[in-house]
């Protein structure tokens, strides 16, 4: 076991390159919130990035943060409030859920696992406010991309694949992250007891509606009965959520047009700011899902298929399941284990369905039977190898992290 | 400029070539008659012009897979082309090398409103997008001033941006798939209509790659509901400054506007003569704002940055009342380009990108700039996100002034990139800034995306001499260098 814990840039480069000379791979970690995510790391070798904290560089009215890479994202948080910012794509907290409790969330750690929240389906994901990055390749470089400026095209976007690449490809030192003002107000318009086909439907109206939505999730009734907000959580049926932000006039009007749409649809109830915040917090840390261990697949989908995938899951599968991103966004619990087989079935039967399928929380299903995720294409998987080899051709940055045997 | 030597063997294959394209492509679709192949020889940026060895126009993604393949076996250049608009001379063609043309990429393949999307083919204009979803109160964010000609292949591969891209993001905010070719002729699919897909994030690197690691076919991009309604504003102020610190007082106060534009006054003044869109001829600096979204909100922002706008000193302002006076304030903006055009007989545009704070220091040293070189200068500015265009007036007729115009812009970008900024917001590197890369980027950091562009394309054949000042060689990339395992920090911790 050797632990290594760089402080700068250039001892980072020292750790690589002392890894490279003696064959040994590395296991970066930051604070140790997402531990657990991804498969082993097969090394005794580590290298952590928490000693590289500090903001460098803030300044409100550019919009735009600079970090290292092991920096919290509570400090972010606290100081983007103070300028009343924060980072729109709701980085979620997974502590929890992966039973890492009283660990650190980084914002290195957010960025290279792409964490996104329900915001995604209306401002994007982590990589979209990811502007630029200093980092250290596999193969002991220290080389930036992008910039600490909203527009900028030059050169390769490397930050996009730093950007769920869960270390793989490089250890980030430092980012530059986009900010965003924080609404003035935020509520909730809830519609009760839909199906799963008829909420995906009215999420999609929603949606397409000028309301502005920001926020679009479904949660059926075994889920919503765990919610805290009692709302949600004593309601007695499933719940249909749809976010509306901004300022104080055009929130209450929205709201109040959105309810009428809604209405026709089912009973609709509304949250004000502290109940809203709190409904979101959970949907995006999968609160629902932290009671025990069991295996939870995250499936991504063309939202107005979600349902009807769970339907189909469900025909072979008991699951207990619930939708964000206007249902483009299913987590899934397994409540019986079927086999390991089950895993590439599961696969399969989300290609059919245009989507992909991750397992977030292995529980008892062998990971080395059934990766994290898998690249099916054989083109696609070709190319995530050439790119993984032009940044780590010895390949000693997390192996077996994120595509299991194929790298 | 510069560009990679010519191959000869390339060039006696040329009637080889001719037929093995003819084989699958109709004898039309592959352009050979040097009459007809000087309708290729340059793209927006005219300074530099260069006749293909072919051209081919393919209908099919198979027709641009043939092709790679054949030229991939053949050892021959290839260059990818939209609509040629490019700026930055990113479609430039190579004399040893075949363009492939994707004008003919022109069908809409599927609208689904349902997933907020829709499917196009790589040569279908920006603006046909927004047509085509209108009738249903939709339409596709980015919208660079030339939409009505660029391909939305060609907006992936620069990924560009638009007036309204502060509040709606860049072309690499709106892509949810690409089907592409790369350069050994394989065709792969990514994304789709989800919004995450599994492994790298392949879609994000070949955006703005500028046409060096695929050949883009296909193009599934989310549409949005059109806002319900949108205002703009003209602002005028007697200094940069102060319109400088509106700008910043908008955002500080939590605002994000649509679009934030700023144009100096000899931009306001063509403009004005180009368009009469009733710009404020006397004032340094006119702001464009427009906020979009419930006729509430709009209402209550315009009076919101109305406030500010006077607490900044403006001279003048004036808000729209109906969609046509607000087209009217954007039509000025839109025609800047060519307003400039009727007033100079060449003009140079630049593109770089700065921190909104510096803007006070870069256009007092631009206009320090101006005197030196002897050239005027205009300038139009995506005001909100601090991306520059001074526009460089010249007359290519007169000799030296041309260089003169390159040594001005190449001087900016430097400038650019000293306050913080970068080199190019949006049009690209192309050939154009290409010899500026070492000014933003380190040997280490170009070699870095240049092992990328040899994951894609090992034999280095699609797009050369663009982007990249020096070249290297795959395998001489590809090697590592460990130095005798030699540690170089011993105080570092062992354990
Ligand atoms: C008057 C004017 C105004 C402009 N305004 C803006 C603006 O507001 N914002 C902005 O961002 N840009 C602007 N541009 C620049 C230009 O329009 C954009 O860069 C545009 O995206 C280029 O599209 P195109 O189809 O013309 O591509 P081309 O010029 O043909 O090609 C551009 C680059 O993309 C590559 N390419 C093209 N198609 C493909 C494909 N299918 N697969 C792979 N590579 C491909 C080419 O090799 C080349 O490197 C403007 C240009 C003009 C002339």
């Amino acid at each position: 076991m050797k632990e290594f814990w760089p402080n700068t840039s250039a001892e980072i480069k020292t750790a690589i390159l002392d890894a490279l000379s003696c064959d040994r791979a590395l296991a970066v970690c930051g604070g140790g919130s997402k531990a657990g995510l991804g498969g082993e790391v097969n090394s005794d070798w580590v290298l952590n990035t928490s000693n590289f904290t500090g903001i460098v560089d803030y300044e409100p009215n550019e919009l735009v943060l600079t970090a290292k890479a092991g920096t919290p994202i509570s400090e972010i948080a606290s100081v983007l409030k103070e300028a009343s910012q924060h980072l729109s794509f709701e980085p979620p907290d997974w502590q929890l859920f992966l039973g890492n409790e009283g660990s650190i969330q980084t914002i290195g750690g957010v960025i290279a696992s792409n964490f996104s929240g329900p915001r995604r389906i209306a401002t994007g994901a982590a990589r979209d406010f990811f502007l630029g990055l200093e980092m250290v390749t596999g193969r002991g470089e220290i080389i930036k991309s992008g910039g600490k400026v909203f527009k900028n095209v030059t050169g390769y976007d490397l930050c996009k694949l730093l950007a769920g690449s869960y270390g793989t490809l490089g250890v980030l030192t430092e980012v530059s992250v986009k900010c965003q003002p924080l609404s003035q107000k935020v509520r909730t318009v809830l519609v009760l007891n839909l199906s799963e086909q008829q909420a995906v439907e009215v999420m999609s109206d929603g949606l397409n509606s000028h309301l502005s939505i920001t926020g679009a999730a479904h949660l059926p009734e075994k889920t919503a009965s765990k919610s805290r907000v009692n709302y949600v959580g004593q309601a007695g049926t499933s719940i249909t959520a749809l976010r509306i932000e901004g300022v104080e006039v055009s929130v209450i009007e929205r709201c109040e047009k959105l309810r009428k749409r809604m209405s026709a649809f089912g009973t609709v109830e509304e949250l004000h700011y502290h109940n809203s915040k709190k409904l979101w917090e959970e949907i995006a840390d999968i609160n629902y899902f932290c009671d025990n261990k069991e295996p939870v697949w995250r499936v991504s989908i063309p939202p107005y298929s979600g349902a009807a995938f769970v339907e189909a899951v469900r025909r072979e599968l008991n699951v207990e399941v619930y939708f964000d991103w206007g249902g483009g966004l299913v987590w899934m619990k397994l409540l019986e284990h079927k086999g390991e087989k089950w895993g590439s079935e599961m696969r399969a039967l989300a290609r059919k369905y245009s989507a992909h399928a991750a397992l977030v929380r292995p529980g008892n299903v062998n990971p080395k039977r059934t990766p994290f995720f898998e690249v099916e294409d054989p083109g696609i998987a070709w190319l995530n190898r050439q790119i993984k080899h032009s940044f780590d051709p010895k390949g000693i940055l997390n192996p077996g992290k994120i595509f299991g045997a194929l790298l | 400029m510069e560009m990679p030597s010519l191959d000869p063997e390339a060039l006696a294959r040329r009637p080889e070539l001719i037929r093995a394209l003819r084989h699958f492509l109709p004898p039309e679709h592959v352009i050979a008659d040097q009459a007809s192949l000087r309708a290729y020889e340059c793209d927006g940026l005219t300074a530099y012009k260069q006749k293909p060895m072919l051209v081919a126009l393919p209908e099919t993604t198979q027709q641009v897979s043939q092709i790679l393949r054949v030229c991939s076996d053949l050892g021959v250049k290839i260059v990818p082309r939209g609509a040629g608009t490019s700026l930055s001379g990113g479609a430039l063609p190579v004399a040893d090398g075949v363009m492939i043309g994707l004008a003919k990429f022109n069908q809409i393949l599927e609208i689904d409103y349902h997933n907020r999307c829709a499917v196009v083919q790589s040569g279908v204009t920006n603006l046909a997008i927004s047509e085509a979803v209108r009738s249903h109160g939709f339409y596709y964010a980015p919208d660079p001033s030339s939409q009505i000609a660029c391909t939305i292949g060609g907006n992936v591969a620069e990924n560009s941006g638009g007036v309204h891209c502060l509040k709606y993001g860049l072309t690499t905010h709106n892509i949810l798939g690409l089907e592409c070719v790369i350069p050994d002729g394989r065709v792969i699919r990514l994304g789709g209509k989800a919004l995450d897909s599994a492994g790298y994030d392949l879609i994000g690197v070949l955006t703005g790659s500028e046409g060096l690691l695929a050949v883009i076919t296909e193009v599934t991009v989310r549409i949005l509901p059109k806002p319900e309604t949108a205002r703009a504003m003209l602002i005028g102020f007697s200094s940069s400054e102060a319109s400088g610190n509106c700008v910043a007082s908008i955002i500080g106060a939590g605002i994000i506007p649509a679009g934030m534009e700023m144009m100096d006054r000899p931009a306001i003044n063509a403009a004005e003569d180009f368009v009469s869109a009733g710009y404020p001829r006397e004032s340094e600096a006119l702001l464009i704002v427009e906020l979009d979204g419930p006729k509430i909100e709009v209402d209550f922002l315009i009076s919101r940055v109305e406030k500010l706008a006077a607490e900044a000193g403006a001279d003048t302002v004036r808000i729209s009342n109906s969609d046509e006076e607000r087209e009217m304030f954007w039509k000025g903006r839109k025609s800047a380009f060519p307003a400039v055009g009727r007033i100079s007989p060449d003009y140079y545009c630049m593109d770089g990108t700065i921190p909104r704070k510096a803007l006070p220091r870069v256009l007092s040293a631009i206009m320090g700039m101006s005197k030196k070189y002897g050239l005027s200068v205009a300038n139009v500015f995506h005001a909100g996100d601090g991306n520059l265009h001074p526009l460089i007036l010249f007359d290519a007729n007169v000799p030296g002034q041309l260089e003169r115009a390159e040594d001005f812009g190449s001087e900016i970008l430097r400038l650019c990139v000293e306050v913080g900024g970068v080199l190019t917001g949006e049009h690209g590197v192309g050939v154009e800034k290409r010899d500026l890369m070492g000014v933003m980027f380190s040997d280490d950091d170009l070699k870095q995306q240049q092992r990328v562009k040899c994951a894609f394309d090992p034999l280095q054949l699609l797009n050369p001499g663009k982007v990249f000042p020096v070249l290297h060689r795959c395998a001489e990339l590809g090697r590592m260098h460990i130095h005798d395992g030699k540690v170089t920090f011993p105080e570092l911790p062992r354990f």
